[in-house]
């Protein structure tokens, strides 16, 4: 096992009770937040921007370059996105059930260094458990004063309200998010403005952080950006929380240093995940959650970092991998996919609500035995009026980029597994069957 | 219940003082009409138009949108079985079919016992433990026939009381806080808190951040 | 004001520069400049939301050309534009493609087909055949989401226009977008329907057949439908619309759009109240009392009758004998025409077209009358018992978005709280005449920002309402007549129900004037009629009641609803029976027709051309669409054939006659003409003022609804330069000058004014239980127009007793009972209880809408004290 895994956001996993407030004061917990408390707020946002820590949540950006864009007003707000639904992603999920309070200690520090007037941690309303434990967590924060008038007997003064999603896929965009925070549908806003940081929750600068983005913020705060800078490589600093999944021995969460392993690594080593079944060979490899393209086996040396995997054509996203070997059908797999987009469509943009649909449609004739094969040149006409050109990165003609995530896996399934699709069509029926 | 009754009505209540405008507690109040019916009531809809300050129809858009909420009556237990890529590839499928078998109940149906609904859902970020499914919320996998099986007969035995709760994610959510700081106390105490930063920044020839 | 240079924006438009204003959207911008880009859910007059992204174009960005919704990014200097790319016009058939994937090809059944312009983009673009060979989505076919509209979910395609109008326009989001995705439908609430004065419109800016009318469904094709221009009848905001028939029948109207009035809407009343035209209780000959019945025949016959009564009358009695009411309905044409039959020919002054719970003439012909942008634009505008909602809907929308974007800032003076108090920045409950003191207490100036000192109004304007149907003219008019004392430089905008109120005042239909606010002094006045009235006559509420006491001989009602507006329904049964002869000039046969002696066969709307003269001054063109029913006749034709049968010659034999006269005599007409109409969508705002009159240009500015065009063009329409300056016909310096003198006349009439009208006896009691009572105007009140439509004669709620949570309690009633009204010893009909706060204590507000239950109590008027006894 290297050394540096499990040290920082996952530090406590192995503790007895890692969500009760004992567990996490003897282990160090609201160290960081005092520390922040004693600096000038503007030092945090300068140690945050040291760390250059990448957004958690899909996108990669710098979490202290997008607090720094934040529209000066009287009124702003912090709004956490713990809407984890990312196909496959579930690191958000175990740091909310089991260290909420590293979620709240990082929520206060980030509305502290923005100067938030309220912060929101916005659950998926799916995470029942989390929710009770992050409310408790509140709670506890409000007895020990971290939370409420002068916190820690300093001159910041903060709320933290735990608002639970309700079910849909879109409001992890983090407009969409808002707009459901709002009472609304989920529906993305239209851009420009592109970031909330200049419009956002109420139409006041807001800043919305992942759940794993904030819960480092304790370990930065107390560490200093620096060290956490100096684990990684490049743009990819410090460690991050891969969710290993699918046809693997070991599927589970592995917090690592960022760039310093590889996908062959994670898969196969007997410490991470433990390689495939036995007499399986792998297939493919989703390397971001179902909106990346997909990597072949022939890729898997390359290193888990932002812009590496950017490089092959594809997104390290959310941090999710999906590894399926030589039992599993491809078009199968493809069709999964596009039923995820069309049933999480929000519906409000034509070619995402169509495309979504009639796309899911002809994928699942396919996979049923139903196919032609002018079925795939419809399929990637279907894409291009999504995503022109059906290039990576994509061009998009959709309000927010859940519409460029429906061709991903469609197009990269037709390129890299033709061979499939028309034996598929030609037998009139799935070979896996 | 229809409309929120006591202590429900208090619990509402609280909730919409938890945010500066009032439409904002539109889904957390569907939940808690959840937790009384199991599903959103026309009273419900319109009660929750009345306290948001906002119209039957917005808090039925708004509402119909997502999967959480239900517009019509499930059994007392909703199970949702996850086929999503990662489950699918663990047997999410197998699971489902299972579990309709097992539960008396197709995909959007509930049993005639009124006990189980079942759906067929997107990933429940539990993939580590997959092929999984969830009943109320509450999560479990990796589940076999045999899995399954046990789930049912623990359900009705009352084994899983603690552990799953009838209807509403809430239930179990309390706040127990002090009154939230007024929005206008706060304005002032950032906009002091802005002018000292502003004094610092001129003060050490501006910096950015 | 900006300056030009601030406000134009240069960018480059498929590679030529074009200049815009600054702040416009793309499709906005290029659409002026001749380059019109498809577009589904951009409706000009709603925010964009770049939904359907039909109309993608490509901008060049910092990372190169990318595909951007045109009606969601403003034009920016330099921007370059790509509308006609391969990229823009894949990514666009694309869009065309995916609509129509799950859209139902009922073309030939819908009433869209021909008019659609998602049929028309196929027609243009699409390809002849379709890719998608899968099941389409299926929904229960149309199912109705209010009173009037129906929805076809398979049809829709999602735009939201609906949804936005609901509530970005009206406020009131009664239906929404309801599920995810693919399945995602335009819903009320369960149980609930889009219930609002408005509905129609949705219908109007779908663009595609999702929303249809139970009325119009499957009634007509649109390429056989005929259509002209008009002007709505339902109030007197005088909304532009376009009237469409097809065989002699009306089929449709749609809101045009005027920039001055109506931005497009027209409220249910307006959209669907000319089916009252087709109603089966029309008049199509002229009837005439026999002894008890009541028979058909010829015109000669009828007319002989009406002479010889008149004639008899006049000579035996004199002209105080007769008196005329009516007139609001008419064009101006029409009542031209029977002023100079009665003030210019027989010397009868006692004619009204207001009953006496109206608003003084002098306010609207003396005091400076604000246009409707003018009120939109003031710094505070009052509305003195004013419920726009009820009395001009489409100006209630207006109001409510020029409130909401803080344009200007309102101040409601009323009898209840109304649609508009949410949004007003002040609301004075007053009942009945403690409305002048409740304005006098007014802080206008810090409202208007001005200083204490010196403030004269600039930038106030009083919207002069007639919600309180029980309200007298005097009290309103004197509450007015103090502010305007006080604040002499604000504007007036009255308000009316009928469509030509303003237009009869203007052209002498009121005790005392000639046209053009012309006193009666022949010496002065400009009218070279040959036997103007000696004196000033009886007002309209004053004729009723000499009527009532057997002191009238000849009673004329002219047009439809006359004595509706009067809520004393004693009064005027006592003075119909009590006349030798009435003569009801009127289209179609009403509750009052067997208290009538004649009836003369009017022609209705839409079978006749003329002009209304709205609210602001502002005339307007009415077409005509169909042939007068039987043989009906224009008011005008009926006042000349009149004049025929007692000797005289009006001298009119077509429309345009009329207008000679008028503007030769009316100072206030002068340098109108009524080609003027024929080039502006606006209308013409009297008095002109300036030799040149702006004509505003006609903007086509939803061309995915806008009727008129046909459908190849209205998906690229031509964007003709109208002539903005047209000539007026000022003939001399002399005639310019006189226009100023009537104005300059103005100075002390609201002293005359504050002389006439006595102050209000203040009514009061000790006794809580005896309440103020207040009858309001609904819009959907007693009227041929709503009666007569099949559509809108359900629409009026039943009429409800309003009282507070403290008057509930004082006189033991609560929410949902019955309850009466009682006083002296008449008391109402049962009705129910409403409790709410939006009415003040001491008072009880009715509905003023058909069946209110009020007949039985005699002597209805101001300041009753009634009691409320449950039933």
């Amino acid at each position: 096992m290297p050394s540096h895994m499990g040290k920082i956001v996952l530090g406590r996993r192995s503790l007895e009770n890692s969500h009760e407030l004992d567990t996490y004061l003897n282990s160090g917990g609201y160290e960081g937040l005092r520390k922040a408390l004693s600096m000038n707020p503007e030092d945090v946002v300068a140690q945050v921007i040291e760390s250059n820590i990448l957004g958690r949540g899909g996108a990669g950006f710098e979490a202290g370059r997008k607090w720094s864009m934040l529209k000066k007003a009287t009124r702003r707000y912090l709004v956490i996105n713990g809407d984890e639904s990312e196909p496959a992603t579930f690191k958000d999920h175990f740091l909310i059930e089991n260290d909420p309070n590293q979620l709240v200690e990082g929520t206060i520090i980030a509305a502290y260094a923005i100067g938030a007037s309220r912060a929101f941690i916005f659950l998926r309303g799916e995470f029942a458990l989390g929710l009770e434990r992050v409310q408790e967590a509140i709670n506890s924060a409000y007895k020990i004063g971290a939370l409420g008038r002068n916190i820690f007997g300093s001159t910041f003064s903060l709320d933290v309200v735990l608002h639970p999603g309700a079910g849909a896929y879109i409001c992890g965009e983090e407009t969409a998010l808002l707009e459901s925070l709002e009472g609304k549908r989920g529906f993305p806003r239209i851009k420009p403005p592109y970031f909330p940081a200049v419009i956002g929750l109420y139409g006041e600068p807001t800043i919305v952080n992942n759940v794993e983005t904030v819960s480092n913020l304790p370990w930065i705060v107390t560490n200093g950006g620096g060290a956490f800078r100096a684990l990684g490589e490049g743009r990819s600093t410090g460690t991050r929380i891969f969710a290993l999944s699918g046809q693997v021995k070991n599927p589970g969460l592995y917090e690592l240093e960022m760039v310093k392993t590889t996908f062959r690594d994670l898969i196969f080593s007997e410490e991470l995940g433990g390689g495939l079944r036995d007499g399986r060979t792998l297939k493919a490899v989703i390397p971001g959650g179902v909106s990346a393209p997909w990597i072949a086996p022939e890729q898997i040396d390359l290193a888990l970092g932002q812009d590496e995997v950017a490089k092959a054509g594809s997104m390290l996203g959310s941090g999710s991998i999906i590894v399926m070997d030589d039992s599993t059908c491809m078009v199968r797999a493809a069709w999964r996919i596009s039923r995820f987009f069309m049933r999480e469509s929000c519906g409000q943009c034509t070619p995402c609500r169509e495309g979504s649909s009639w796309i899911e449609k002809v994928m699942a004739r396919i996979e049923a035995g139903a196919g032609r094969e002018e079925d795939l040149d419809l399929l990637m006409d279907l894409c291009d009026n999504i995503v022109p050109g059906v290039s990576w990165p994509p061009a998009q003609t959709t309000i927010c980029v859940l519409g460029p995530s429906i061709p991903s896996s469609v197009a990269v399934g037709i390129r890299m597994f033709r061979d499939e699709f028309l034996t598929h069509i030609k037998e009139g029926g799935c070979p896996f069957d | 219940m229809g409309r929120f009754k006591q202590q429900i009505l208090t619990e509402a209540l609280e909730i919409v003082k938890l945010y500066p405008e009032a439409k904002s507690a539109t889904i957390p109040l569907c939940h808690l009409a959840q937790s009384v019916d199991g599903y959103l009531t026309k009273d419900a809809i319109d009660h929750i138009a009345e306290l948001t300050g906002t119209t039957p129809a917005e808090v039925y858009g708004t509402a119909s949108f997502y999967d959480m909420i239900q517009l019509h009556p499930v059994g007392r237990y909703v199970i949702g079985v996850c086929t999503n890529i990662a489950c699918m590839l663990q047997g999410g499928y197998e699971l489902l079919e299972e579990a309709e078998g097992t539960f008396g109940a197709a995909v959007g149906e509930t049993s005639p016992d009124g006990l189980f609904t079942v759906e067929e859902v997107e990933c429940l970020a539990t993939c580590d433990r997959a092929p999984c499914l969830h009943v109320n919320y509450r999560y479990f996998g990796p589940l076999n026939a045999e899995g399954v099986a046990k789930l049912k007969e623990d359900l009705i035995g009352g084994q899983l009381e603690s552990k799953v709760p009838v209807h509403g994610v809430l239930s179990r959510v309390k706040r127990q806080t002090p009154e939230l700081i007024p929005m206008d106390e706060v304005d002032n105490l950032r906009a002091s808190e802005d002018a000292s930063k502003a004094e610092r920044t001129s003060a050490q020839g501006g910096s950015n951040a | 004001m900006t300056n030009e240079s601030d406000a134009s924006v240069a960018f480059v438009l498929d590679g030529k520069t074009i200049v815009g204003h600054k702040g416009d959207s793309i499709i906005k911008a290029a659409q002026e400049a001749g380059t019109y880009i498809p577009r589904f859910c951009y409706h000009p007059r709603m925010k964009p939301v770049g939904m359907c992204r039909m109309c993608l174009v490509e901008v060049k960005g910092p990372r190169g050309y990318t595909l951007q919704p045109s009606c969601f990014v403003q034009i920016s200097p330099d921007m370059d534009v790509v509308t006609d790319s391969q990229v823009v016009k894949k990514a666009q058939d694309g869009v065309l493609e995916y609509l129509l994937a799950n859209h139902p090809l009922d073309c030939p059944v819908c009433d869209k087909g021909g008019e659609c312009p998602l049929q028309d983009q196929t027609l243009a673009h699409g390809p002849g055949e379709s890719r998608y060979v899968e099941e389409k989505r299926h929904f229960a076919k149309p199912i109705p989401i209010s009173e009037i509209v129906l929805l076809d979910r398979e049809r829709c395609i999602q735009c939201g226009r609906c949804t936005r109008f609901a509530s970005e326009v009206v406020g009131k989001p009664l239906i929404d977008f309801a599920g995810r995705g693919a399945h995602i439908e335009v819903a009320p609430a369960p149980g609930s329907s889009f219930d609002t004065y408005f509905s129609g419109n949705i219908i109007q800016i779908c663009p595609v057949g999702a929303l249809t009318s139970k009325s119009y469904r499957f009634k007509a094709r649109p390429w056989d439908l005929e259509q002209s221009e008009s002007t709505c009848a339902g109030c007197g905001l005088g909304c532009r619309m376009a009237v469409q028939s097809s065989q002699n029948e009306m089929t449709r109207v749609l809101g045009v759009d005027s920039d001055a009035i109506n931005h497009s809407w027209l409220c249910d009343k307006g959209r669907f109240g000319f089916e009252a035209t087709a109603s089966p209780n029309r008049v199509r000959t002229p009837y005439l009392r026999k002894g008890d019945n009541f028979v058909e025949v010829g015109w000669f016959e009828a007319l002989t009758k009406i002479a010889k009564t008149l004639t008899a009358a006049l000579e035996k009695v004199g002209t105080s004998s007769v008196a005329v009411l009516g007139g609001g309905a008419l064009t101006n044409e029409d009542i031209f025409a029977w002023v100079k039959l009665f003030k210019g020919y027989l010397g009868v002054d006692s004619c009204d077209v207001q009953l006496g719970n109206g608003i003084d003439p002098s306010l609207v012909l003396q005091s400076s009358v604000a246009t409707i942008n003018e009120v939109l634009d003031s710094r505070v505008v009052v509305l003195v018992d004013a419920d726009i909602e009820e009395e001009l809907p489409v100006l209630f929308l207006r109001l409510r978005e020029a409130a909401l974007e803080k344009r200007t800032r309102l101040v409601e003076v009323v009898d209840h709280l109304t649609s508009l108090s949410g949004v007003a920045m002040e609301t004075v409950l007053a009942v009945g005449s403690e409305m002048e003191t409740a304005l006098g207490n007014l802080n206008l100036e810090s409202l208007a920002g001005a200083p204490l000192a010196g403030f004269e109004g600039e930038g106030l304007v009083f919207v002069v309402g007639q919600s309180s149907v029980l309200r007298t003219q005097s009290v309103r008019s004197r509450a007015v007549a103090q502010l305007l004392k006080r604040y002499p430089n604000a504007k007036v905008l009255p308000v009316f129900s009928k469509p030509n109120t303003m237009g009869a005042l203007h052209l002498g239909m009121c005790p005392g004037l000639l046209p053009g606010g012309q006193s009666l002094d022949a010496s002065k006045a400009q009218v070279a009629w040959p036997n103007l009235p000696a004196s000033k006559g009886m007002s309209g509420h004053d004729a009723l009641v000499a009527a009532s006491k057997q002191d009238l001989e000849v009673l004329f009602l002219l047009g439809p609803d006359v004595l509706s507006e009067c809520p004393d329904r004693q009064l005027v049964e006592r003075a119909l029976e009590r006349s030798s002869l009435v003569v009801a000039v009127d289209s179609i046969f009403g509750d009052l027709t067997d208290l009538v002696d004649v009836v003369l066969p009017l022609s209705a709307f839409g079978e006749y051309i003329g002009t209304f003269t709205n609210v602001e001054g502002r005339i307007g063109s009415v077409g005509q669409k169909l042939v007068p029913l039987g043989v009906a006749q224009k008011g005008w034709e009926i006042a000349s054939a009149i004049a025929t049968s007692l000797g005289y010659d009006l001298g009119f034999e077509k429309e345009e006659d009329i207008w000679r006269e008028i503007v030769a005599l009316s100072p206030m007409h002068r340098g109108f003409n009524p080609k003027l109409l024929s080039r502006s969508v606006d209308g013409v705002v009297l008095p002109i003022k300036t030799k040149k009159v702006e004509i505003s240009k006609r903007h086509l500015l939803d061309p995915v609804a806008t009727p008129g065009i046909s459908s190849v063009t209205r998906q690229a329409p031509p964007l003709e330069e109208p002539e903005t300056v047209f000539d007026v016909e000022l003939a001399t310096n002399d005639e310019a000058e006189q226009v100023d003198v009537v104005q300059n006349e103005r100075s002390n009439y609201i002293d005359v004014l504050l002389s006439e009208l006595k102050s209000p006896d203040m009514v009061a009691s000790d006794d809580e239980s005896l309440l103020q009572l207040s009858l309001i105007r609904r819009l959907y009140s007693k009227s041929q127009m709503v009666e007569e439509s099949p559509t809108l004669c359900d629409l009026a709620s039943e009429p409800k007793i309003r009282v507070s949570s403290r008057t509930a309690l004082l006189s033991g009633i609560s929410q949902g009972e019955l309850a009466f009204i009682a006083r002296e010893n008449s008391r109402s009909d049962p009705m129910v209880i409403s409790v709410s706060d939006s009415v003040p204590d001491r008072s009880v507000v009715v509905d003023f809408v058909d069946g209110f239950g009020l007949e039985a109590i005699s002597g209805l008027e101001e300041g009753n004290l009634v009691k409320v006894v449950k039933a």
